[in-house]
């Protein structure tokens, strides 16, 4: 397996377009090739070269030394696996279909929108909009998996329509706003507005809520369903153990009646 | 100011409403000079010359103009708001020359300014200004680079016309309050959009006729129609009544198209992006052309001039102030997102992206009817090549559909693409006629510029304004007129071959142009408590004032003078 190595040679100059670094645009190219890719740097660009030393050989893994300002990390990756060590930017993983996008650190705004397949993990916390959807899409995420192992921000899961969130702290307002499908699993506590607006698909969480009024109270249940889904998780890497050891016990509410109301909110103990 | 001339030597020039045969390309070449941003008669021998530019036998010909293109204010903010996926995936870079911009069919300001003066279009005419929205539309059109800019004034179905006229009011006091707003809206014309119809949408109207009473105020469209064309024509206002019919969209809507130009009666009128109101209900899908009727009553009429509206397929999104028809294709939305609302009590607006299709029936005959409206209609001097853009397609299409004019087989091997079912029910392929490029010239600048009271453009004659562009004569059309040789505007160069050129001054800034008719100002007793009672601001503060345009020497103002009594009338 060959691997690409990217390390920053200092701090950035300001906010950096990473999107060309993807592992199989780089594969075709040599490492002289790749100093000279240009990235998008405020009005103009500035080459790859300039800001990273290079090493290794070009293949099926970039592993990136991170930066909070190197924005669009992993957007539009259909394949092969970058690890990054340290926090990205913005809009990391959008659009993705394929492959693995690894961040040890942090990730900022809108982390995995509109992503279609492929595995984005997450060591530290993400920011507001994980997983949602591209300002002005009627549909968010519609596949794959995104695992927090910290917290997110608001707005996680947006107009989410398939694939499995699973963030391991607590979540801000509005999680799953207008979700239409998938699976949101929350280990620490959602914040406020829960499910607004939800028309059909899954909110897991620890703990006790106050849900919104548009959701119906179905008591205390014991649904099969939970235990295999956490035999599910079982088999997958990087799972945050917070969403784990579901006995199959939770208290259930449906909603939002104002929107259709199949969507379903589960509390586990 | 300098004395230099920029001599363009030895061109094909192609000017309609230039000198007597001045259409004729067999004519001997023509050299143009300019000056101080004109045309200059052929000056005398000491004459010092700056810079000559050797044309080689190239179509020269004035600079276009767009009498009818939907490109500022607040609909088609709302539009771009709507489809931010169409600004992510058309985006340009600045280059020093060019600022920044995104979108396609409803690309930001600086990209209008730059893809019209790149197709060697110097005019675009923003036709439906709500006068509440008019400041607005004004300061983005400012932002447009480069080209020439008008708005037109939408009227018609605002409250206070209807309650004045419900009232009885006569028509100089309607000529009193028209003139009153083209002056404080700075507009060069008045557009009346589906007359009383997006008012009685809210009162639960959905189709509302041409002598249907408005549900509320018990006036007709027709009433609303005529008084307004007459107040324009009372005032001498170049720009007649700029006409969006009833019933757009709807078969069978061609009747009361007809019955419009009939209920005009000889007041001159325009009858703007006609291919929507041109259906017919015949046929195993109740949907069919009337291109026929509707241009046969055109050609009867010499008081109505036309655009036509084409569709061009592929992705676009229609925005409009007809509210009623917006409201009924909602569901039609692709993507499915759609909007409709109201402006200030003002008017309405409704936007409703929409994908042509060539293999669906009714997109096609759509297509085949826009064409035989340009093929049938005979005078050039009064249909105009317009997309409604956007709502028919970008503007960035119109060399396509001047090549489709123009070139029978390239029409016919189009026309055998689209849904088969399209040649059966249409005439199109059976017509013969092919535009010259005279007819090119007449329909996209002498005769827009004449049909909107443009004295200084739509011609190279001397003392015009110099928006010159020249033309590599190549057989494929759409090549040609995509990426004219030269574009000059005000005398400057500022394309070549179909991309901006530096040209030492930046891009450069257009004029606004307006029509100042004269009117009592007692109106204002009217208006102003009207103003304090039911609108959002005074009428001290919605009069726009000459120096908001100017913006400090970045805009200009041009003024086109009234018709008087002696001049030829259209």
């Amino acid at each position: 397996m060959s691997v690409l190595s990217l390390r920053l040679k200092g701090p950035l100059p300001g906010r950096i377009d990473a999107s060309p670094l993807l592992p199989q645009r780089l594969a075709g190219l040599n490492l002289r090739e790749i100093a000279a890719l240009p990235l998008r740097f405020g009005r103009g660009h500035v080459a790859a070269g300039e800001l990273f030393d290079l090493s290794g050989s070009p293949g099926d893994t970039v592993e990136l030394e991170g930066d909070g300002r190197l924005d669009f990390v992993g957007a539009g990756l259909d394949g092969g696996t970058i690890r990054v060590a340290g926090p990205v930017g913005h809009r990391a993983a959008t659009g993705m279909s394929g492959g693995f996008l690894m961040v040890e650190g942090s990730t900022g705004l809108a982390a995995g929108a509109a992503m279609r397949g492929g595995v984005l993990t997450v060591g530290g916390d993400a920011g507001d909009g994980l997983g949602g959807a591209l300002p002005g899409e009627r549909a968010g995420m519609t596949g794959g998996r995104i695992l927090v192992q910290g917290s997110c921000g608001d707005r996680v899961g947006e107009r989410m329509r398939r694939g499995l969130i699973a963030v391991g702290g607590d979540a801000g307002a509005y999680a799953a706003l207008h979700m239409n499908a998938g699976s949101l699993l929350i280990g620490g506590r959602p914040g406020a507005t829960t499910g607004h607006g939800m028309r059909n698909g899954t909110i897991l969480f620890r703990g006790e809520i106050d849900p919104l009024p548009g959701f119906a109270d179905c008591g205390l249940n014991q649904l099969p369903f939970l235990s295999l889904l956490d035999r599910h998780l079982s088999g997958l890497d990087g799972v945050p153990p917070a969403c784990r050891g579901l006995t199959g016990r939770a208290r259930r509410w449906l909603g939002d009646r104002g929107f259709g109301g199949r969507g379903e909110l589960l509390a586990c103990p | 100011m300098s004395d230099a001339y920029t001599l363009l030597r030895g061109g094909r020039v192609c000017d309609p409403a230039g000198p007597a045969a001045g259409g004729d390309l067999q004519a001997p070449r023509r050299d143009l000079y300019l000056k101080d941003g004109r045309i200059a008669a052929p000056p005398p021998d000491d004459a010092r010359i700056d810079a000559v530019i050797e044309l080689d036998g190239r179509v020269v010909m004035a600079g276009a103009i767009d009498i009818h293109s939907h490109i500022g204010g607040g609909k088609v903010n709302l539009a771009r708001l709507l489809l931010p996926e169409e600004h992510r995936q058309h985006g340009s870079a600045p280059d020093g020359l060019r600022r920044s911009g995104s979108g396609l069919f409803t690309p930001s300001s600086f990209v209008t300014g730059y893809r019209y003066a790149e197709m060697g279009y110097t005019a675009a005419f923003e036709p439906a200004m709500l006068p509440s929205n008019a400041r607005h539309t004004h300061l983005e059109l400012g932002d447009v680079p480069i080209i020439d800019k008008g708005c037109y004034a939408v009227l018609g179905n605002d409250d206070f016309l209807l309650e004045r006229l419900a009232a009885g009011a006569t028509q100089s006091e309607v000529n009193d309050y028209v003139a009153w707003i083209l002056h404080a809206t700075q507009a060069v014309g008045v557009k009346v959009v589906n007359p009383g119809g997006i008012s009685a949408f809210k009162f639960n109207q959905r189709r509302l006729e041409l002598d249907e009473a408005h549900p509320h105020y018990g006036i007709t469209p027709r009433r609303i129609l005529t008084t307004l064309a007459t107040a324009l024509s009372d005032l001498g206002v170049p720009h007649p009544l700029h006409v969006h019919c009833n019933n757009l969209g709807i078969p069978g809507n061609e009747s009361v198209t007809r019955d419009t130009i009939a209920a005009l009666d000889g007041l001159p009128a325009h009858l703007t992006h006609l291919q929507f109101h041109s259906y017919g209900t015949e046929g195993d899908r109740r949907f069919s052309s009337a291109a026929a009727e509707i241009a046969e009553a055109v050609n009867r009429s010499p008081n109505i001039s036309v655009d036509v509206g084409q569709i061009v397929f592929g992705q676009t999104i229609t925005a409009s102030a007809d509210i009623m028809s917006q409201f009924r294709n909602s569901g039609l939305a692709s993507p499915r997102k759609w909007v409709c609302t109201d402006i200030e009590c003002d008017g309405g607006c409704g936007l409703v992206p929409f994908r042509y299709r060539d293999k669906a029936f009714v997109n096609a005959l759509q297509w085949a009817i826009g064409l035989e409206l340009f093929l049938l209609i005979e005078d050039p001097w009064r249909v105009y090549l317009t997309t409604d853009h956007p709502n028919g397609g970008p503007f960035t299409s119109y060399p396509h559909l001047i090549r489709l004019l123009m070139d029978r087989s390239f029409r016919n091997e189009q026309l055998a693409r689209i849904n088969p079912a399209v040649a059966a029910h249409s005439r199109l392929g059976s017509i013969e006629r092919e535009y010259t490029l005279e007819e090119i010239a007449i329909m996209t600048r002498a005769g827009p510029a004449r049909v909107l009271g443009l004295r200084d453009r739509g011609h190279l004659r001397p003392g015009a304004v110099a928006d010159v562009v020249v033309y590599d004569d190549l057989p494929d059309r759409e090549a040609m007129f995509a990426a004219p040789a030269w574009v000059f505007k005000n005398g400057r160069p500022v394309a070549r071959n179909g991309r901006l050129t530096p040209n030492g001054e930046g891009t450069g800034w257009g004029d606004t142009i307006v029509v100042r008719p004269e009117f009592d100002p007692a109106i204002e007793r009217r208006l102003k408590p009207w103003f304090e009672d039911h609108q959002t601001v005074r009428l001290g503060n919605f009069r726009i004032a000459d120096g908001e345009i100017l913006d400090r020497g970045r805009g200009g103002l041009s003024i086109v003078p009234t018709l008087t009594a002696s001049d030829p009338c259209f």
